[in-house]
């Protein structure tokens, strides 16, 4: 039986019901952290902790979170911290439980940001959906600056910083940190070129800005209040430190499951219940729907195993596919999301994943030719170069592109013969129900 | 606040307070939001509204209003019930509850039902995954995991008024509790001209013999159950009309789709 790690988690699994109030949350040592670096440590202090304790992004790109703090060009103000609420990459809804469950966490972390990098206001912009959750980040933020743990003069210092909630429209892009920005300046959700307009030197308004995922900062308090020996008695040297997994698909308890990082995968589909009974193990997406899937559940879940095996570890949401679940219904059911979701900007992204779709539409109607497995992976090839992953490819103009391409060209190459079936049968050989993609 | 009372011009110096000074723009999102909190979509007229406040063109407003989905250019119903169709829901038999709701409701994905009560969409990952397959009422109030029955449950409350939305976190999974019984992949060997019947093993189909394969009506059975009769409707595969309207064709355009000559030598 595996033991669920609980350090983000910890509150919300041990006082489910209210530990969204600020008596929870203070009660369970909450404000400590953010106490302790503004009475005790400078912002640089801070930002050197963070770099030491080896903390990676946890939203998907699985940045230094203390390096990305440090690119901040000195001298340059004023600076914000914008909190990336908006969780839009499919199969992940760890974020969505911190924010129902454990706000003032995230509060606190994004506070702690906002000294180390001397910010001016935190925007946490909070996907539209998460109406419910809004309303409970809002009524922590007014919690917290009731007691003078956010807003003016935090704990009776000299250090200010309000905190905003920003609400989102329904917009999966406006994940991605540029378009997010634009969105918080009132504009269409579209990306923007990298250089030069890395949020740490011109994001918001064009000043200099971190953006952080919402369990990145959550973790933050932990690392402050236990120290950095002990985040990294978790983990490996590269990927230290707890992950929270979303954990979904054909498992008989879907959830979010915190292990320290490194885990195995087979650990994560037994915690999450294992397969639904009377099935086979078919393949497994690692790290959200961009991720190329893999057909091995022994695999340690970090970010180097995962990039070392041609595939990510991303914002840590696991799928586990069984044997009743049709590949190419499922490539249609991915590549049909980064269609919709595309913002229309760059015409290999915009193009290449309507064509995909309607490629794969044909094949799961059973009217595929037998050349669509290799047009689908040109198609591909256009909206992303293979090759190693994380590379910019100068094709599609953000990484959505890149993760349709990822994804799509994965499940071709692992399962070829799924494709090859569906031509020859003229059919889909599955039960529409389990493949998702009922036309 | 509630949505007959909203004024605009008087949240706006709120919202915008949020921002830099010089920096109002970033209070377009929020006021949109509540403009269709008001009106019960995001009106030319609210566009124009918002506009005067924040010193932009009704143009450069409906150019960002346009691009979020949540925000309806178009009436949409009182209530709009989401259902996720990515992934796991799909896994979870996402397309047999919509193809159940669509049934139940008489319209398709995207429309509106004729009495205007309900807009029934299909919806990317809510992230609610654990909760596969689920639905969201207004793009608040999540309901998963479910079966075709609760989903229809869910429906029957918003139409007759006994819904009843909880303030809390959508509830987890019970332990061992499976959502919808597995489905046998056994491989068809027959040919596609049978009917495809989606449903539960030995127990009846939900979807009878003369649907097309996605479930869906043909027009001409749906007009039984829709309050109003369906006009024109030009529904190209990734469009997808809020609302059905009854439009007349002109005499011009009767003509044109009668002719046989191409549009460019007319």
């Amino acid at each position: 039986m595996i033991a669920e790690t609980r350090i983000v988690t910890k509150r919300m699994r041990e006082f489910a019901g209210d530990s969204h109030t600020i008596h929870r949350y203070l009660a369970t040592g909450g404000y400590e952290a953010l106490r302790k670096v503004i009475t005790e440590n400078s912002p640089t202090d801070v930002v050197e902790m963070v770099k030491s304790s080896g903390l990676r992004g946890r939203g998907g790109a699985g940045f230094p979170t203390g390096n990305k703090w440090a690119f901040l060009p000195e001298g340059v103000f004023p600076r914000y911290v914008v909190v990336n609420n908006d969780e839009g990459e499919p199969c992940t809804f760890k974020d969505r439980e911190i924010t129902e469950k454990d706000p003032h966490s995230i509060i606190e972390g994004a506070l702690i940001c906002a000294y180390a990098v001397g910010a001016a206001a935190v925007y946490i912009y909070t996907r539209g959906e998460f109406a419910f959750g809004a309303r409970r980040l809002e009524a922590a933020i007014n919690e917290a600056v009731d007691s003078n743990f956010a807003g003016d003069n935090i704990v009776g210092s000299e250090f200010s910083c309000p905190v905003y909630v920003h609400r989102g429209a329904g917009a999966y892009i406006c994940g991605e940190e540029t378009a997010l920005l634009e969105s918080l300046e009132g504009y269409r959700g579209q990306p923007r070129l990298r250089p030069p307009f890395f949020p740490a030197a011109k994001g918001l308004y064009h000043q200099p800005t971190v953006v952080n995922n919402v369990e990145t900062l959550a973790t933050l308090p932990a690392i402050v209040q236990n120290g950095v020996e002990w985040f990294r008695t978790m983990g490996t040297e590269k990927s230290p430190g707890p992950k929270i997994f979303s954990i979904s698909g054909c498992v008989n308890r879907p959830g979010n499951y915190e292990l320290p990082l490194a885990a195995s995968a087979s650990d994560l589909l037994e915690i999450a219940g294992g397969l639904t009974d009377g099935r086979e193990f078919k393949a497994m997406i690692p790290g959200g729907a961009s991720a190329p899937w893999l057909k091995t559940i022994d695999i340690p879940m970090d970010f180097e195993s995962l990039a070392d095996a041609g595939t990510m570890l991303g914002s840590g949401s696991v799928v586990f596919f069984d044997d009743s679940v049709c590949p190419v219904g499922m490539a249609y059911n991915i590549t049909r999301f980064f269609n919709h979701e595309s913002c229309g900007k760059c015409t290999p992204c915009r193009e290449g994943t309507w064509w995909a779709v309607k490629i794969l539409e044909r094949l799961e109607r059973g009217e595929g030719a037998a050349e669509d497995a290799s047009t689908l992976i040109d198609i591909a090839d256009n909206m992303s170069d293979p090759g190693p992953m994380y590379v910019p490819k100068g094709r599609s103009f953000c990484a959505l592109g890149d993760g349709a391409a990822w994804s799509l060209r994965s499940i071709i190459k692992l399962f070829p013969e799924e494709f090859e079936r569906h031509v020859e049968r003229g059919a889909c050989p599955y039960e529409t129900d389990r493949a998702g993609a009922a036309l | 606040m509630t949505a007959s009372s909203i004024d605009l011009r008087a949240e706006a110096p709120k919202i915008i307070g949020r921002y830099p000074s010089g920096r109002s723009r970033s209070a377009l999102l929020p006021l949109l939001s509540l403009a269709q909190r008001r009106d019960g979509y995001v009106t030319t007229a609210a566009m124009n509204e918002i506009g005067e406040i924040l010193g932009l063109s009704g143009a450069e407003i409906r150019g960002v209003a346009s691009f979020y989905h949540m925000l309806k250019l178009k009436p949409k119903g009182r209530r709009v019930v989401s259902v996720c169709h990515t992934i796991a829901c799909a896994i979870g038999g996402a397309d047999r509850v919509i193809a159940a709701l669509e049934r139940e409701l008489g319209i398709n994905c995207g429309e509106t039902t004729g009495d205007g009560a309900i807009t029934l969409e299909r919806a990317e990952c809510l992230a609610s995954c654990d909760l596969a397959p689920m639905l969201q009422v207004d793009y608040d109030h999540v309901h998963g995991p479910l079966t075709v029955d609760s989903a229809l449950e869910i429906i029957g409350s918003l139409r007759d008024g006994s819904y009843v939305s909880m303030d809390q976190p959508a509830a987890p999974m019970e332990p061992g509790a499976i959502r919808i019984p597995p489905v046998p992949s056994e491989v068809r060997e027959h040919a596609m001209d049978e009917p495809v019947m989606i449903g539960e093993p030995g127990g009846h189909s939900i979807v009878e013999a003369d649907t097309d394969s996605a479930g869906r009506w043909p027009p001409e059975h749906r007009e039984e159950t829709m309050v109003e009769p369906v006009g024109r409707v030009t529904r190209p595969a990734y469009e997808e009309p809020l609302l059905v309207e009854t439009i007349p064709l002109t005499e011009e355009e009767e003509r044109l789709l009668r002719s046989e000559t191409p549009r460019d030598s007319q």
